[in-house]
C-alpha cells in the first residue's frame, strides 16, 4: 500500500506547473482517479493480457527537462519527408520548434496552448468528470476518455495541441510531428492534441510519433477528435518509434450526423505499442473506416484495440487491421463493435488479417461484438495465414527471383491499407518498413 | 540438331507417389507437340516439373532444354532462359496490379538476356498492341492479377503474358478447359500468331477440341505416366473416336 502511495506522490510530483493552467486542480484530481482505479494496468486484466506493459508501473518515468533537445534552428536534422508538409506542428520533447509558422488562415487554426485560455472547459480538452458508468445496457460514450492511461495523460501532459476547421473549409494535410531524444533517463511524454471540425468542412491530418532510445522510454499520446455534421476527416497516424520505447496511444473520434472518418493506424515501430482507436457514432447517418498495418520485425510488438459504438440509427463503421510478421514478431487485434439500444439499420464490419513470414510470429485476435438492437448487421472475421505456395510460383514461373515474388505479395497484401493512405510521405514511409521486412532475419527464409 | 526439350527416362514423385513413370519426349525448335492423355495420367505433372516447381521430386531421368540440364534449375531461372508455362488454374493475386507485375517479369527476363529494360512508356505501348490482338478487356490489365477475372479472362490473360514474354518454349497446359469456342478460337490464334522456327510448343490437353485450332506437328500420348504412343495430327482425331483405351492396347 505505501508503495503505490509513493508511485502515486512520484506522478504527483511530475505533474507540469503552468502559470495560469486552468486545469491545475484537475490534473491532481486526474492522478489521484488513475490510480485509485488500479493504477499501472497489468496482464492480469483481460484488456491488457497481451499489451505486455507490466514494466510501466515498475519504472519510474520522469518528464522531460523544459527544454527540447532540438532548437528551432535544428529543424533541418529532422527526417526529410516532415519537409513534404506545408503545414506541420514539430515537437521535440513534447516542445513547439516552430511555433511562428503555425498556419491560422483559410479557416484552419493551429493552436499551440502550454497555457491553456482559462475560457476553456475541462470538456473542451476531453477531460470527463470522474463518475459512474451509465447502468442497464445503456452504451457508455464516454468510454473510451475514461481508459486508465487517458486519464493518466489528462493529469500529465505538457503541451495541448489544438487544431480547427471552420465551417465548410477544406484544410490539409497537416503533419503533427513528436520526436523524442534519450536523454539517459526513463523520460516520459505525453502529447494532447483536440482535433475540430465544424460542418462541412474537410481535413487530413497526419499524427506521428519518432524517436529513439536505449534507456528505457514512455510515449502516451491522447488524440480526441470531434467531427460535425457532414464533415470528413482523413486521420492517418505513424509510429515509428524504436528502440527502448513504450507507446500507447489512443485516437477517439466523435462523429456528429452524416459525419466521415477514415483512420489508418500505422506501426512501424521495433518496439512495443499498443493503440487504441475509438469511434462513437453518435448521430444518424456518420460512417467511419478503421484501418491499420503493423509491419513486424525481430522483436516487434503491436497492438491494435478497437472501438466503434454504434448509438444512433444509420450508423456504418468498417475496421481492417493488417498484419506482416517477420521474426518474433506479435500482433495482438482486440476489436469490439457495440450497437446501442434503438440504433437500428446499424452496419458495421470488422476483419483482421495476418500474414506470419517466420515460425516465430504469433499472433493473438479477440472479436467483440456486442449488441442491443435488433435490425443490424454486423460481420467479423479474423485470418492467419502464410504467403501463398502456388502464388510464388506463378510469379517465379514468369522470371521473378524468390526474394522479389516474396515482396510482391507481402507488398500487395500490404498495399489494401496502404494504397488508400491520402498522403503520399506517409506512403512511402510504409514503403521503407516493407524493406525492413525484406530485409529481416527470417524473411524468405 | 539438339531437340530444344529433350526429356529421357523421367520419374518423378509428388508427395511421395510415383507420378511419372520413365516418360521420355523430345520437342526440336520450331516445333508444336500435343502430349494428350486422360485424367491422372500425368499431364499437369509434366507441365509442372518442366516448369520447376517446388516438391515435384525428380528421382530418376533428365530433363534438358537448349542442350543444358535444367533439372535443378529454380522456376525462375528457367523462366529467363525462355520456359513459359500457362497455367491450367491461374492464381489470382489481390493487391499486385497486372501491368506492374509483368513489366517487372519482362524486364527481369531482358535483363537475363542482355537487353535494356523497358521503361513505362515503351512497356505500355507493348502491352496495348498485345491486348488488342488478343482481344482482351485493357481495364483488366489495371486490375490486381487474375482477381475476379472468369475462367476465360485467366486463360487469355496467361496467353497474353506468353506473347509479351516471347518464350523459347512455351507450355500450355489445359488452356482450352473452362474456354467457350469464341474463347477458344481467340487463345489458339494468340499461340498461332506466336508460332516460328525459334519457338516450340508444348500443348497438353485432355480433348482433342483444341488441336483442331493449333495443329501440332507431332501428337504424343500419356498413360500412367509414360509417352506410350506418338503420331502425327491423325493421332489426335483417332483418339477422340477411339477414345484412351484403345492406346494403352497398343502398348500391353
Amino acid at each position: 500500500m505505501r508503495e503505490t502511495a509513493a508511485v502515486e506522490a512520484h506522478y504527483r510530483d511530475e505533474i507540469p506547473v503552468r502559470q495560469g493552467d486552468p486545469f491545475a486542480v484537475r490534473r491532481t484530481e486526474a492522478i489521484r482517479e488513475f490510480f485509485r482505479a488500479g493504477g499501472f494496468p497489468t496482464a492480469t486484466l483481460e484488456d491488457w493480457r497481451f499489451s505486455d506493459l507490466d514494466g510501466l508501473g515498475r519504472t519510474a518515468y520522469r518528464r522531460y527537462s523544459d527544454v527540447p533537445t532540438l532548437v528551432p534552428a535544428q529543424t533541418d536534422e529532422l527526417p526529410g519527408w516532415v519537409g513534404d508538409f506545408g503545414c506541420r506542428v514539430l515537437l521535440s520533447e513534447g516542445h513547439p520548434l516552430n511555433a511562428d509558422e503555425f498556419q491560422n488562415r483559410n479557416g484552419l487554426e493551429v493552436g499551440n496552448l502550454p497555457a491553456i485560455p482559462a475560457a476553456d472547459e475541462p470538456h473542451d480538452w476531453g477531460f470527463v468528470a470522474p463518475g459512474e458508468e451509465p447502468g442497464g445496457t445503456e452504451a457508455d460514450l464516454d468510454a473510451p476518455l475514461r481508459h486508465p492511461l487517458e486519464i493518466l495523460n489528462a493529469g500529465l501532459f505538457e503541451c495541448g495541441f489544438r487544431v480547427r476547421v471552420g465551417r465548410s473549409q477544406d484544410a490539409g494535410p497537416i503533419l503533427l510531428y513528436s520526436l523524442r531524444h534519450d536523454v539517459g533517463h526513463p523520460a516520459m511524454l505525453h502529447p494532447r492534441s483536440v482535433i475540430e471540425l465544424a460542418a462541412g468542412s474537410r481535413l487530413t491530418v497526419v499524427e506521428a510519433h519518432d524517436g529513439a532510445s536505449e534507456t528505457a522510454g514512455w510515449t502516451n499520446p491522447s488524440t480526441l477528435c470531434r467531427v460535425g455534421e457532414n464533415a470528413e476527416l482523413f486521420y492517418v497516424r505513424v509510429e515509428l518509434e524504436s528502440g527502448n520505447i513504450a507507446h500507447t496511444g489512443r485516437v477517439t473520434f466523435q462523429l456528429a450526423r452524416n459525419a466521415r472518418v477514415r483512420s489508418t493506424v500505422l506501426s512501424l515501430t521495433d518496439g512495443k505499442s499498443r493503440t487504441d482507436t475509438a469511434a462513437i457514432l453518435t448521430e444518424e447517418g456518420a460512417e467511419v473506416d478503421l484501418e491499420g498495418l503493423f509491419l513486424g520485425v525481430d522483436a516487434a510488438k503491436a497492438d491494435q484495440h478497437t472501438l466503434a459504438i454504434h448509438a444512433a440509427r444509420h450508423t456504418t463503421s468498417r475496421q481492417l487491421f493488417k498484419n506482416v510478421l517477420s521474426d518474433e514478431a506479435t500482433a495482438v487485434f482486440d476489436g469490439k463493435v457495440v450497437v446501442a439500444p434503438g440504433a437500428i439499420g446499424t452496419d458495421a464490419s470488422q476483419a483482421n488479417r495476418n500474414l506470419l513470414l517466420s515460425q516465430k510470429a504469433a499472433v493473438h485476435t479477440r472479436p467483440r461484438l456486442e449488441i442491443n438492437a435488433d435490425d443490424v448487421k454486423c460481420a467479423h472475421g479474423a485470418a492467419i495465414g502464410r504467403l501463398d505456395e502456388d502464388a510464388l510460383f506463378y510469379l517465379r514461373s514468369r522470371g521473378l527471383g524468390r526474394m522479389d515474388s516474396h515482396e510482391i505479395l507481402v507488398r500487395g497484401f500490404a498495399g489494401e491499407v496502404v494504397e488508400k493512405v491520402p498522403v503520399a510521405a506517409v506512403r512511402s514511409l510504409a514503403k521503407d518498413g516493407l524493406t525492413r521486412v525484406r530485409e529481416s532475419r527470417s524473411f524468405a527464409a | 540438331m539438339t531437340p530444344l526439350l529433350e526429356i529421357c527416362g523421367l520419374h518423378v514423385e509428388v508427395e511421395g507417389r510415383e507420378i511419372l513413370r520413365g516418360l521420355d519426349l523430345e520437342i526440336p525448335l520450331g516445333e508444336t507437340h500435343a502430349v494428350m492423355g486422360p485424367n491422372g495420367s500425368g499431364k499437369s505433372t509434366l507441365a509442372h516439373v518442366i516448369a520447376g516447381r517446388e516438391g515435384y521430386e525428380i528421382t530418376k531421368g533428365i530433363i534438358r532444354y537448349g542442350g543444358e540440364d535444367v533439372s535443378e534449375l529454380e522456376p525462375e531461372e528457367r523462366a529467363r532462359k525462355g520456359v513459359f508455362l500457362a497455367f491450367q488454374y491461374p492464381v489470382e493475386i489481390p493487391g499486385v496490379n497486372n501491368t506492374y507485375f509483368l513489366k517487372a517479369a519482362v524486364n527481369e527476363i531482358r535483363k537475363h538476356r542482355g537487353q535494356p529494360e523497358l521503361d513505362a512508356v515503351d512497356f505500355l505501348s507493348l502491352m496495348r498492341d498485345r491486348v488488342k490482338l488478343l482481344d482482351f478487356d485493357e481495364d483488366l490489365i489495371k486490375r490486381p492479377v487474375n482477381e475476379g477475372f472468369s475462367g476465360g479472362e485467366k486463360k487469355r490473360n496467361e496467353i497474353l503474358q506468353m506473347t509479351v514474354l516471347e518464350p523459347t518454349l512455351a507450355v500450355l497446359d489445359e488452356t482450352d478447359s473452362g474456354l467457350d469456342i469464341d474463347a477458344l478460337r481467340i487463345v489458339a490464334e494468340g499461340v498461332n500468331r506466336m508460332r516460328s522456327p525459334e519457338r516450340s510448343f508444348l500443348v497438353i490437353t485432355h480433348y482433342q477440341r483444341l488441336l483442331n485450332h493449333i495443329v501440332p506437328d507431332r501428337v504424343h500420348v500419356l498413360q500412367e505416366g509414360r509417352i506410350v504412343e506418338s503420331g502425327g495430327s491423325g493421332l489426335a482425331l483417332r483418339l477422340e473416336a477411339e477414345g484412351y483405351g484403345k492406346a494403352a492396347a497398343v502398348t500391353a
